[in-house]
């Protein structure tokens, strides 16, 4: 497919989900700088059940095998690409370790540039035998203080993905306070309702927050709440709905012009390049391949037009004219970063877009 | 609105020898610094002090920081004063001060918490069962860390399938909250969005009127089993288990070390505890159907 958007190579990384090496040319060709995916071995399933080895287990977000892997991995690399193996589910008992630990192993001696982990108990054992993994901090880690990071950073970790929830002043004071730290952040795709992070519920029985649920209200002194509590609430609630629509990718929808809807950071860009992010995120790996490539060419465009020294307004401005659906993003219940949202006119080019190639 | 006050949540009895006070889950209930020291003095000599703390951003670091330092300053080294944390940047600020003690919070004791899960139909002795009666702490290298951090009591909640976890022999001594177990948790708020202008709604970290302290709202759903009792508590969904869910758990525990804490609200930002465990099964008798 051909390249569309623009020749310039922006030092900020784009991470794009992976979940078949056919893909890899497509998504190679549209963008993707680097790429992430799962694998889920029959044989965990069968021996865990619900409890997945990775976050998303459903459907074709996973590879099934080592073997698809290994393939995977040569064919990003041909590329002179990195591919990083997601091992991320929210927490592994003591007995599920050894197994975690062993396909580790695998996944690293297939050519696997690197481990996406969320719990402490793996990481630690990563290290304790002596994994030869760069390893980077989960989303699921739900990490957000410096004092988290330092915590992380001193048990080997590399690279960091800021949960969903973080507001872009949050992401400065990170950098500001860990500036050696590269952090990963997301950009488009597949929101939450809830920290991702903190959740206790698995999606193995369904998506528990996107559940329509019926709402009581009550006071906590007991009284009956009055009319205009009600009234308050229900309008809370109606927007909460609305909210959740928006978060579940819009209905999975896609834009007249056939760009992916849903939870979106596309101008905060600048702001993400600005502030010396080493990577966005798009997320979906259980995506449709479609989405997956339109995905990739919205954020590279972007960067692109930050990379070519547009301001902070022309960017956003920019960002929401190519999906032109005014009435998603000015609802703001979009952004992954409304804090982000441009407000007034800023300088040109930040320092962590300037092109890197040729 | 005014910070959580120590009578919200009359001690239930001379076993009762420990106060909770503050949220597992929102920065924004975070007490004020003159709320604590005056819930830590109005204990002092009479029942220990635990002061629990939520996830928090780098502004929160801060404050959490702030009232640890008055904290230390306050406590004697018998008074045993522990921080309840749920968050690993709060672990690291608490090593700092000897005199209080760190506990790991639900947040970081991870589990699968999920109403929906069907105990009728799981495979008793089986590995998957096992993955979903056990929690985080139960990885040897994760133990060896809280023992770095000087950990030595995790949090718990009550759970329909069941514990399966041997803690005297990982050396770790388990609390269990009841009646109220968490579910989920989050940053975008329902109740917030009560006060909030159109614009903010739903915003990570806009301001807050902490409606939270005035209200919650039962959930309803055919999804899940028919008796999970849910709850949206501020930004958390909790659910109110049955007696015999908190019974079974309990004795599960079998831990010489075991401590049950209590609430008589979902979102209660002060709560009661006890080792004295024939005190916690008599409260739970009377208040849990």
């Amino acid at each position: 497919m051909q390249d569309a958007i623009g020749v310039r190579a922006p030092q900020i990384g784009i991470a794009s989900p992976l979940s078949d090496p056919d893909e890899v040319e497509l998504l190679v060709s549209n963008g993707a700088t680097e790429f992430y995916c799962g694998v889920a071995p029959s044989a965990w399933a069968a021996r865990y059940g619900a409890s997945w080895l990775n976050r998303r287990s459903r459907g074709r977000a996973n590879l099934p095998s080592m073997e698809h892997v290994a393939n995977l991995v040569e064919k990003v690399h041909a590329h002179g690409l990195p591919v990083r193996v997601t091992l991320n589910a929210p927490f592994y008992t003591g007995e599920q370790l050894a197994d975690v630990l062993a396909l580790a192993g695998e996944i690293t001696a297939a050519g696997a540039d690197g481990l996406i982990v969320s719990d402490v108990g793996l990481i630690l054992a990563l290290r304790e035998r002596g994994v030869a993994a760069d390893i980077t901090l989960s989303s699921m880690a739900a990490m957000r203080n410096s004092g988290a990071a330092g915590f992380f950073r001193d048990l080997g970790v590399t690279r960091m993905v800021l949960p969903r929830h973080v507001r872009m002043s949050e992401v400065a004071s990170l950098r500001a306070h860990l500036p050696d730290v590269a952090l990963e952040l997301f950009v488009l795709n597949d929101g939450c309702v809830y920290e991702e992070g903190h959740c206790a519920t698995t999606h193995a029985l369904g998506t528990f927050c996107l559940t329509e649920w019926e709402y009581a209200l009550d006071r906590r002194d007991g009284a009956a709440p009055t009319d205009e509590e009600r009234a308050a609430f229900d309008e809370a609630v109606d927007d909460y709905r609305r909210w959740k629509w928006h978060v579940n990718n819009c209905g999975s929808s896609f834009s007249d012009r056939g760009l992916p809807n849903g939870p979106c950071g596309l101008c905060a860009i600048w702001d993400l390049c600005d502030l010396g992010v080493s990577c966005l995120k798009i997320v979906g790996r259980d995506s449709p391949t479609v989405r997956k490539v339109r995905s990739l060419r919205l954020v590279k465009t972007i960067v692109e037009q930050v990379a070519g020294g547009g301001t902070r307004e022309a960017a956003a401005e920019y960002a929401q004219g190519l999906r032109d659906t005014p009435e998603l993003c000015g609802s703001g219940f979009m952004c992954y970063y409304r804090d982000a949202v441009p407000t007034g006119r800023g300088p040109r080019s930040p320092a962590g877009c300037s092109p890197s190639g040729p | 609105m005014s910070g959580p006050r120590l009578d919200e949540f009359a001690r239930p009895g001379d076993a009762w020898s420990r106060a909770y006070l503050g949220s597992d889950f929102c920065q924004t209930l975070l007490p004020a610094p003159s709320t604590m020291l005056e819930a830590f003095a109005a204990l002092r000599g009479r029942a220990a002090f635990a002061l629990v703390t939520p996830p928090v951003n780098d502004a929160g670091l801060h404050r959490v920081g702030v009232l640890l330092d008055l904290l230390a300053a306050e406590t004697a080294p018998e008074a045993a004063t522990e921080v309840v944390v749920n968050d690993w940047g709060v672990l690291g600020l608490v090593r700092a001060h000897p005199s209080l003690t760190p506990v790991l919070g639900r947040l970081l004791t991870r589990m699968l918490r999920d109403p929906r899960l069907p105990p009728d139909r799981l495979e008793a002795e089986a590995p998957s069962t096992r993955a979903l009666q056990q929690s985080s702490v139960t990885s040897p290298p994760f133990q060896g860390l809280l023992r770095s951090f000087g950990v030595r009591r995790v949090e718990l909640d009550p759970v329909a399938q069941g514990l399966a976890m041997d803690f005297d022999a990982m050396g770790l001594a388990p609390t269990l909250h009841a009646p109220f177990g968490y579910v989920t948790t989050g940053r975008v708020c329902l109740f917030a969005a009560m006060g909030q202008a159109e614009e903010h709604r739903f915003e990570v970290g806009a301001p807050c009127r902490q409606e939270c302290r005035r209200f919650a709202a039962r959930m309803t759903d055919a999804t899940p089993s028919p008796d999970a009792a849910l709850i949206t508590a501020g930004n958390t969904v909790m659910q109110r288990h049955e007696r015999s869910v908190i019974t079974r758990v309990l004795d599960a525990l079998a831990s010489r070390e075991a401590r049950v804490v209590v609430r008589d609200a979902p979102f209660g930002e002060v709560a009661w505890a006890t080792e004295h465990l024939p005190s916690a099964t008599r409260w739970i008798e009377e208040h849990v159907s």
